[in-house]
Order: structure tokens, then C-alpha cells, then sequence
């Protein structure tokens, strides 16, 4: 049975492979409409992301730091600090992450935030589609990414 | 066909750029003396993009493009360049 999250994400995964190959970002589509991002960032190296879209958008998106392959997720080596987004708990903190709320994720720093409501939360403001995220993740590793956790 | 169009304008005051933006990658002409706020403008319209132009940003590269009021030409955009249109956003 196709769900409307499976034809939600097939869209949206179309128009982010779409700006990928046009932006110069790797994307490895996974099963279950996960998906690996890797942009650069400054000082030359590149940040990755393993994306996890069940349940999407009723809920966001789950955004794991990741390493090229998606299988490492989570760990310092691979998670990036910096600016507001690469949030010290090692979440990116948005209301369009899903690791960002407490009730989901220990490390997510918002218990203030109800996960179905992300879509009119004031902060997710255009960030409403997968490449939109995709962009301002992209924006912040080339410009506010300092370091990686370890 | 003529080199210049209608109002006098010829092939080398046009830039061909391509944009990501929230609902994929669009590819059009724009005047080198156009705004950056008519590529936000026009990406809002080509790709039916909810919000208003201030919830964009433009960036090429590691370069951003402010204040939107400033011409494409004086960011030394050469024709063929790809620009990212990104949601502002607040990481919070």
C-alpha cells in the first residue's frame, strides 16, 4: 500500500536529487525513503547526514549526523558544532529535526516544542521541504561550521 | 534572429543561471543589471514557493548575496553559475 508519506517523500526526494546535481552535494537514497547528504563545508572537508522520512511530514524529519556511508550516525567524529544549528547536544537544532525534541530524542534541547506542530512552529518559517533543509544545512556548514565534536 | 532584442538588449547583458530552490533546480535568463531580488522574486513564482521574498536568502557558494536591492552583475556573476535559494532560517 503506498502511503502518503511514501508519495510525499518520492516528490520531495525528486527535487532534492535535482538540486544535489546542480549544487555539487552527494546523495545516496537508502531504503524506506531514507536517504545520506554530504555538502562541503569550510575548511574544505564535507558534512553528512543520514535522513530518516517515516512519518513524514506529519512528523519532520529525523536529521542523524552521519559519516559518507550512513552507517555511522551519532557519533562525535561525525557531528559537526557551530552556530546556532550544530547545537552542542549534537543535534541539529531546528523545529524541522526531529532529534530536536526532547520527547523524541534525550539530546534534543526543545521540551518546549510539540513535535506535530512543526510545520506553524514560527522558527521552521520556509523550511517546509526536505531541500529547503537540505539548503540551510548546506548554508551552515560552509558558513558557521567550526569543528566537529571529536 | 536579430542580436539584440526589442529594447536594444543584447546577448551580453543576460546571465543564464540556475537556482536550487525548496522545490528543486530552475534554469532562466536574467539581465546583468537585475536585482537580487528578482531572482528571489521569480524563483517564489516559477517554482510556486510559499512565503514572501524576505523569508529567502541567495547565496553562491560561500558568498551571499545582500542586500537583495544590489545587481546580479556587481557580484561578478559569470553566466552558467548556479545559486542556492535558501529559507532564512533560526536555528534556536
Amino acid at each position: 500500500m503506498v502511503t502518503a508519506t511514501d508519495l510525499v517523500v518520492e516528490e520531495e526526494l525528486a527535487e532534492l536529487v535535482a538540486n544535489a546535481a546542480e549544487m555539487g552535494w552527494s546523495l545516496t537514497i537508502l531504503d524506506g525513503g531514507a536517504f545520506v547528504l554530504g555538502v562541503p563545508a569550510k575548511g574544505g572537508s564535507s558534512l553528512f547526514w543520514r535522513c530518516a522520512t517515516d512519518r513524514y511530514p506529519t512528523w519532520p524529519p529525523a536529521w542523524h549526523w552521519a559519516d559518507p556511508t550512513g552507517g555511522v550516525i551519532d557519533a562525535p567524529t561525525v557531528t559537526g558544532l557551530g552556530g546556532n544549528f550544530f547545537h552542542s547536544n549534537g543535534v541539529v537544532c531546528a523545529p524541522w529535526n526531529r532529534l530536536a525534541y526532547k520527547a523524541i530524542d534525550a539530546r534534543g534541547p526543545h521540551g518546549d516544542w510539540t513535535i506535530g506542530d512543526w510545520l506553524t512552529n514560527s522558527y521552521t518559517r520556509q523550511c517546509k521541504t526536505l531541500s529547503a533543509m537540505a539548503a540551510r544545512l548546506a548554508i551552515e556548514a560552509t558558513h558557521r561550521f567550526q569543528r566537529r565534536m571529536a | 534572429m536579430s542580436k539584440y532584442d526589442e529594447k536594444g538588449r543584447g546577448r551580453d547583458d543576460w546571465l543564464t543561471l540556475t537556482i536550487g530552490t525548496p522545490k528543486g533546480p530552475f534554469t532562466a535568463d536574467f539581465e546583468k543589471t537585475a536585482k537580487v531580488s528578482d531572482v528571489i522574486e521569480a524563483a517564489i513564482k516559477r517554482m510556486k514557493l510559499s512565503g514572501a521574498p524576505e523569508d529567502f536568502e541567495v547565496f553562491h557558494g560561500e558568498q551571499e548575496f545582500k542586500p537583495a536591492t544590489r545587481t546580479l552583475v556587481s557580484f561578478g556573476l559569470a553566466d552558467g553559475d548556479k545559486l542556492l535559494l535558501a529559507a532564512q532560517g533560526a536555528g534556536v
